[in-house]
């Protein structure tokens, strides 16, 4: 099996790799579309464990996640949820935008959490107790939390903590080369045009332009569309709906990019 | 006849002499948001505001056509201040619309690379250049459009007497290839403008005009940095060439000037005399006007002599110093006047939105929203039973009681603060009957009356000052105090006052706001402008101090938002509020119905 491409940005895949051998639960947050998902299915390969992962909603519930009794032929059923899967056959379970679940989600992950890594099956009268391969790993954006929603201190606390921020030029040079084999020229020059966009945090935009998104502007480009077509689709329009905040944008993408 | 000769006569030797070109005229307004956001992303200061700068004479040489013309002498030249990037209110040099378009986001990118050390304006904005078309090479073919176009509009350099024609061939050579000019011939006159370069900071020449004996960096920079006089005289002579025709913008004139520079006022008779000598008409008027007095009384105290006071009682406040990084203790005093006014009832033309907003904010009060799983409710819970069920089958333990989905009256738990500016800006006239203090009035009784239908805790409270000691603090409406006569003769009685030292009225507000045990807490700023008060409270300052205090609310649990009632406010903004944490109301007359509408888009689940 070949491992998922991954490009570190310093000691991340070490800091992992400890936390898991000592048994401890791993909070990833970050930016949307900065490699966090790649990174965690980069790292189950590496370690060789399965990955259950789940990409929370606001209608996600605990039984969502645990499991529930299922009417089949007039028997009734359990089925285990992803989290109970990953606890019984050992794996890593990654939660992806944590703070958008339910608050009772939290009830149920907090025993995991800790030192008791344990699981309890409330419906089925079970107390899983989770293998030494069992690892939970959750991730969130900082940026876009709701005024109501955050991440409670005493979830938060339980976590060995990372934070990825947009890789640094050189790194995200060879990550749209690897990713969508662009030339070296315009890889650098939208990953200007990237770095240009992310000087407007939190002033003219919520978010700026991710990785992910470079790298869709990378793909169209190299598909043969025109390039100021391909960045207006990819990023421009992408990142902004006023008509105003574009048009300041689509001169950016001429600026760096060229006519 | 005559006139319209004159006009004909003046549009056919205008349009000989001036690059004016009104069909492709490109205006700043129109551009504010976009170059704004195209100056922070190619690297300039976040917190930089976009203004248009103000008409200069400038003494250089003008063409045969536009001494005819009698144009070419008052231009609007681009140049930093301190926290300004200054441009043209509009730019029609050129024929085709989309090059001044790029005129204007040139002079921004030139701006974001243009680094004042001191350095002559020639040599400045040659280094700026370079850098600029170093780190965008993509620029260069739309730089080149620029420069091809631009020197089309200059003399050439033959028709020159030849000390005109060297500096005129240097400046060719610097645009052609930037960094290339390393000396500059010396010349009696300065040179034409430059349409594509930044003039030197308008302060550094006012500063060493105004010393009388200049040290040797000042006289440098008056001589050597200032080609062009900064002294915003108008000669009418000259003006109307040689027949008459009406144009708006030669009517600024002398009167006008006085009371926007100072400078010149305390500058010795000279130069005030010649400009005298040049008008038709010197007319004299007492000015009675106490507003245009106290403002100059205000102006004229001395910078910075109390600037480190440090007060002793009252409500004291810091203030955020962005120059040295860390808060002024105890630099603001908070006062709270309380001036009983009549009791008064609703006025009768605002009842009818009145009634109608409070009927749409009753629904955010009543709005309800499901919640399943309850021991008793409306309707049985489906998804409850049928695991049940299936439990049940299993052979599992299951509670007999059946759940239900209820759609209890969620408790709204929150507290808003309205907090107006009411600074003598508010004083100008928002349309022909109205004043902008009047629009402002209105709201607030609308808005008070709206929420509360809402049923949420409200505040209101206006503010304005006269320096960092003297932040007065309007309390119209506490948390708790019934609505009533009183409150609406406190709104009715508002007057304008003085300035917006906006920093200290939001860390006040956010004090009462924290008092609260609301678990939501909401600060409305309704605002005219930008944060300014007499003692060196404006632009960059005032705008980080105002930003320090916003940040400090968001950690406190505080969500700030603005609604801004002038669109010239439009670009610091974002930079202050965020981009979704502010309004700009583009029709005043609006303000009273949709100030209650914004706050129930705010607060709603």
């Amino acid at each position: 099996m070949t491992l998922p491409a991954y490009e570190p940005a310093s000691d991340e895949v070490e800091l992992f790799e400890h936390a898991w051998r000592n048994r401890l639960p791993v909070l990833i947050k970050g930016p949307t579309g900065v490699g966090k998902t790649r990174f965690v299915t980069h790292m189950a390969a590496r370690l060789g464990l399965p990955l259950f992962s789940v990409a929370c909603h606001d209608d996600l519930t605990a039984a969502d996640l645990v499991g529930r009794h299922l009417v089949q032929n007039g028997q009734t059923v359990w089925q285990d949820g992803p989290l109970t899967r990953a606890v019984r056959e050992g794996g890593i379970c990654y939660l992806d935008e944590i703070v958008e679940a339910r608050k009772d989600v939290t009830v149920v992950i907090h025993p995991l959490a800790d030192h008791r890594r344990t699981l309890p099956l409330e419906r089925t009268g079970e107390l899983l107790a989770a293998p030494p391969e069992f690892m939970l790993v959750v991730s969130y954006n900082p940026g876009y939390q709701n005024f109501l929603k955050g991440l409670k201190p005493s979830t938060r606390q339980r976590f060995v903590a990372l934070r990825f921020g947009f890789p640094d030029e050189a790194r995200e040079i060879r990550i749209l080369q690897r990713e969508t084999g662009c030339d070296a020229l315009l890889a650098r020059r939208l990953v200007a045009l990237g770095n240009a966009i992310r000087r407007l945090d939190g002033v003219d935009l919520e978010e700026v332009a991710s990785t992910r998104l470079l790298v869709y502007a990378a793909l169209l480009i190299r598909g043969g569309l025109p390039v100021l077509a391909a960045c207006r689709a990819a990023l421009v329009e992408a990142l902004s709906d006023d008509a105003e905040v574009t048009a300041g944008l689509e001169e950016l993408v001429r600026t760096v990019l060229g006519e | 006849m005559e006139t319209w000769a004159g006009a004909l006569w003046d549009r056919w030797v205008r349009h000989l002499a001036e690059a004016h070109h009104p069909q492709a005229e490109i205006r700043l307004e129109s551009l504010r948001r976009p170059l704004s956001v195209f100056f922070r992303g190619v690297g300039g200061e976040a917190g930089r505001r976009f203004a248009v700068a103000e008409r200069r004479i400038h003494e250089g040489r003008r063409t045969w056509r536009e001494r005819l013309a009698g144009t070419g002498r008052l231009t609007e030249l681009p140049h930093l201040t301190a926290d300004e990037l200054r441009l043209p209110a509009a730019i029609a040099h050129f024929p085709k619309r989309p090059l001044n378009r790029d005129l204007y986001f040139w002079l921004a990118l030139l701006a974001a690379h243009f680094v004042p050390n001191g350095e002559p304006w020639w040599l400045a904005n040659q280094r700026a250049t370079a850098v600029a078309l170093a780190r965008y090479p993509a620029w260069q073919e739309r730089y080149d459009r620029l420069v091809a176009a631009s020197l089309a509009l200059r003399p050439l350099p033959h028709q020159l007497p030849p000390v005109d024609a060297a500096v005129e061939e240097a400046i060719r050579a610097a645009l052609r290839a930037p960094g290339s000019v390393r000396t500059f011939p010396a010349s009696p006159r300065p040179p034409r403008p430059v349409m594509l370069w930044l003039m030197p900071q308008e302060t550094d020449a006012a500063a060493a005009r105004r010393r009388p004996p200049p040290t040797a960096k000042d006289g440098a920079s008056s001589s050597a940095a200032a080609p062009i006089q900064t002294e915003a005289t108008e000669d009418p002579g000259s003006q109307h060439g040689m027949l008459l025709a009406f144009r708006a913008e030669s009517l600024l004139c002398w009167a006008e000037y006085v009371r926007v520079d100072r400078s010149l006022e305390d500058a010795e008779g000279d130069e005030a005399g010649r400009a005298a000598a040049q008008l038709e008409r010197l007319a004299l008027a007492e000015d009675s006007d106490p507003v245009a007095s106290r403002v100059r009384m205000d102006l004229e105290r001395p910078p910075a002599a109390d600037a480190d006071e440090r007060l002793r009682e009252g409500i004291l406040l810091p203030e955020w110093d962005y120059r040295r990084g860390q808060y002024r203790p105890d630099h603001c005093r908070i006062d709270l006047p309380r001036d009983e006014a009549m009791p008064a009832p609703l006025p009768g033309q605002l009842r009818p939105l009145t009634q109608r907003l409070r009927a749409e904010l009753e629904r955010i009060r009543s709005e309800r929203r499901p919640q399943a799983g309850q021991p008793e409710g409306d309707a049985l819970d489906l998804d409850d039973w049928v695991r049940r069920h299936a439990e049940l089958r299993s052979g599992c333990p299951v509670s007999a009681q059946p759940r239900y989905i209820d759609t209890p009256r969620t408790a709204r738990d929150l507290s808003c603060l309205l907090l107006a500016d009411v600074s003598l800006s508010t004083d100008a006239h928002a349309d022909d009957a109205h004043r902008v203090i009047d629009v402002i009035r209105d709201a607030l009784l609308v808005f008070t009356e709206a929420i509360e239908a809402a049923g949420d805790a409200l505040a209101v409270a206006a503010f304005s000052s006269l320096g960092h000691a003297h932040v007065r603090y309007h309390r119209l409406k506490d948390f708790g105090e019934r609505n009533g006569p009183a409150v609406r003769g406190r709104i009715l009685a508002l007057r304008p006052g003085d300035y917006t030292r906006l920093g200290a009225a939001i860390r006040h507000a956010a004090d009462r706001l924290a008092a609260t045990a609301s678990r939501q807490k909401l600060l409305l700023v309704l605002t005219d402008g930008k944060p300014h008060d007499i003692d060196h409270y404006d632009g960059r300052y005032g705008i980080e101090d105002t930003r320090r205090a916003l940040f400090e609310c968001r950690r406190r649990g505080i969500r700030p938002f603005c609604v801004a009632i002038d669109r010239e406010a439009a670009d610091v903004l974002p930079y202050l509020f965020g981009h979704d944490g502010h309004v700009v109301v583009q029709r005043l007359g609006e303000l009273a119905a949709r100030l209650p509408r914004l706050y129930a888009e705010l607060t709603q689940p």
